[in-house]
């Protein structure tokens, strides 16, 4: 052994902790084993109770002929552009919201949504979604990984163009192409608009292209599901998210390793070669997240940070999307990727 | 094959429990182990199907992507409280790169200057006490290339040492 082997071995911050003590063990196991562990035949009626549920919600909402419910615009709102969805009344991450947010993305995936929020519309919509970088909710075995109400921006420039999505205490701004709030592209009155949402909130970047041809957007503009985050989903949100990724032909998804998955098709453009091997997270020396780089088939590939996303994206959507979520939001919320305010 | 129930995850905790909150508190700040090692024990309760006889160098593994995970969520948090107050907490402004400190200052330095994952592979190797085959799996790549990569790493660390020894 030589002199730097021995002495990185004696050099181990962590030779001498003691021992946890087989009372804190024994209790520690108890709260992770503690009556969470349900067979899977009663997730499957579960969910497949939820799922009758959800497509007849879906289905009841796009029948409604004056749905979406729009509120009063005011003063900034009054323009042609812009459409503002009233805040359907902060759900509490509970149970049947759970339920709920499952229902929606399963019917998203037995019925691929295609958007109906017009060309150069914005969209608020008060929703909840998941996201680890959430102070909220963690630790509650229930909320966990779970935001509770927000409100997310969404701009939607025209067809073949990435959505802008923003959302109040997440990244400052998410850009991505997604599906859309639901099947109508509103969200019903009275379910919790969750579908798109979960999965744009959830991953900074990206959530599923809508069609063919943002599809080929998102990948050259070198978007990914932001992978790291699907492993902190509810198991049963993070299953139905799965089948809604699923649902779309050119993606593929691949379990990666032990708790990481990784969507093949988007960032990584080679939905020929699924098989991400290798998924890292990229930081600047201030600790900024940059993005994920991903090692497929050999080769390496590197998501987009929404700063250069921004870049390659016509000046006045972004200007448009960056105003907007300054008003709704302050400008903590834009600093960091918008232009500054001229 | 072993039966998973609440046993044979009461038995891999106790056996594996140690292990896992020293890899994790070589990576992350102290406060942060104990909610690291309960999200490890949790996914394999969760994912008990899924993983290998072999088992710590799966738990390791699982420890790695919540490690980065929260590494994530702590820059972010720092990033949106240095702009909600344009100030920081001694807290939020700790870069957690910087959390875990060799007790050997030379060592340090030598960890500090060598590329992330050559550091890595020398701590899974004597800090963990993995073999290659094992370091593999942790990493995700195969044991030839664990090998490579570890002789590599201590070639340049010993390369590394000498100069920080010449340098005092």
């Amino acid at each position: 052994m030589t002199n730097f082997e021995d002495r990185m071995s004696a050099a181990d911050p962590a030779a001498n902790i003691p021992s946890t003590s087989p009372d804190v063990m024994a209790e520690r196991i108890a709260q992770i084993t503690g009556g969470r562990q349900p067979k899977r035949w009663v997730w499957f009626i579960v969910l497949l109770v939820v799922a009758l549920v959800g497509v007849a919600v879906v289905r009841l909402a796009g029948d409604r002929p004056d749905a979406p419910v729009l509120a009063s615009p005011s003063p900034t709102q009054a323009t042609s552009s812009q459409t503002t969805v009233q805040p359907t009344p902060s759900p509490t991450p509970s149970q049947d919201a759970h339920e709920a947010a499952v229902a929606l993305l399963q019917a998203a995936a037995a019925n691929p949504p295609h958007p109906e929020v017009g060309e150069g519309q914005y969209l608020t919509v008060r929703t909840w979604g998941t996201s680890a970088g959430s102070p909220v909710g963690k630790g509650d075995p229930l909320t966990d990984g779970w935001i509770t109400s927000q409100d997310v921006t969404v701009y939607y420039p025209g067809p073949g163009t990435p959505y802008l999505c923003s959302a109040q205490a997440q990244s400052p701004l998410m850009v991505g192409t997604y599906g859309s709030i639901n099947t109508d592209g509103f969200p019903p009155a009275d379910a919790p608009p969750i579908t798109a949402c979960v999965l744009a909130m959830g991953s900074d970047v990206v959530a599923p292209p809508t069609d063919e041809e943002s599809m080929r957007q998102a990948v050259t503009l070198g978007f990914g599901v932001d992978s790291y985050l699907v492993p902190t989903m509810h198991a049963d949100v993070r299953a139905a998210m799965l089948d809604f990724l699923a649902a779309w032909p050119t993606i593929a998804v691949v379990e990666t390793g032990v708790d990481v998955f990784g969507v093949a098709g988007t960032a990584i453009s080679v939905p020929e070669q699924p098989g991400v091997v290798q998924v890292s997270w990229i930081f600047d020396d201030s600790g900024t997240y940059l993005g994920a780089r991903y090692e497929v088939a050999g080769e390496t590939y590197q998501s987009a940070v929404a700063a250069e996303v921004l870049d390659r994206l016509p000046d006045q959507v972004v200007a448009d999307a960056c105003r907007l979520a300054s008003e709704r939001a302050g400008d903590q919320f834009s600093q960091s990727v918008c232009p500054e305010q001229g | 094959m072993t039966q998973r129930d609440a046993k044979w995850f009461e038995d891999a905790y106790r056996t594996h429990e140690h292990d896992v909150r020293r890899y994790v508190l070589r990576r992350v700040a102290p406060d942060a182990v104990d909610d690291i090692v309960a999200e490890v024990f949790t996914t394999l309760w969760r994912r008990h199907r899924d993983a290998p006889a072999h088992l710590l160098p799966w738990l390791l593994r699982v420890a790695s992507n919540h490690i980065a995970h929260w590494t994530r969520t702590r820059a972010r948090r720092a990033n949106l409280d240095e702009r909600v107050r344009a100030s920081t907490t001694a807290e939020t402004a700790q870069d957690p790169g910087q959390m875990v400190l060799a007790a050997d200052p030379q060592i340090q330095a030598v960890l500090a200057r060598l590329p992330e994952p050559q550091a890595e592979i020398l701590r899974l190797a004597h800090w963990e006490g993995l073999e290659p085959r094992d370091i593999a799996e942790v990493l995700g790549c195969s044991a030839n290339t664990a090998r490579v990569r570890l002789h590599r790493a201590r070639q340049l660390a010993g390369q590394y040492l000498l100069e920080e020894q010449d340098a005092q």
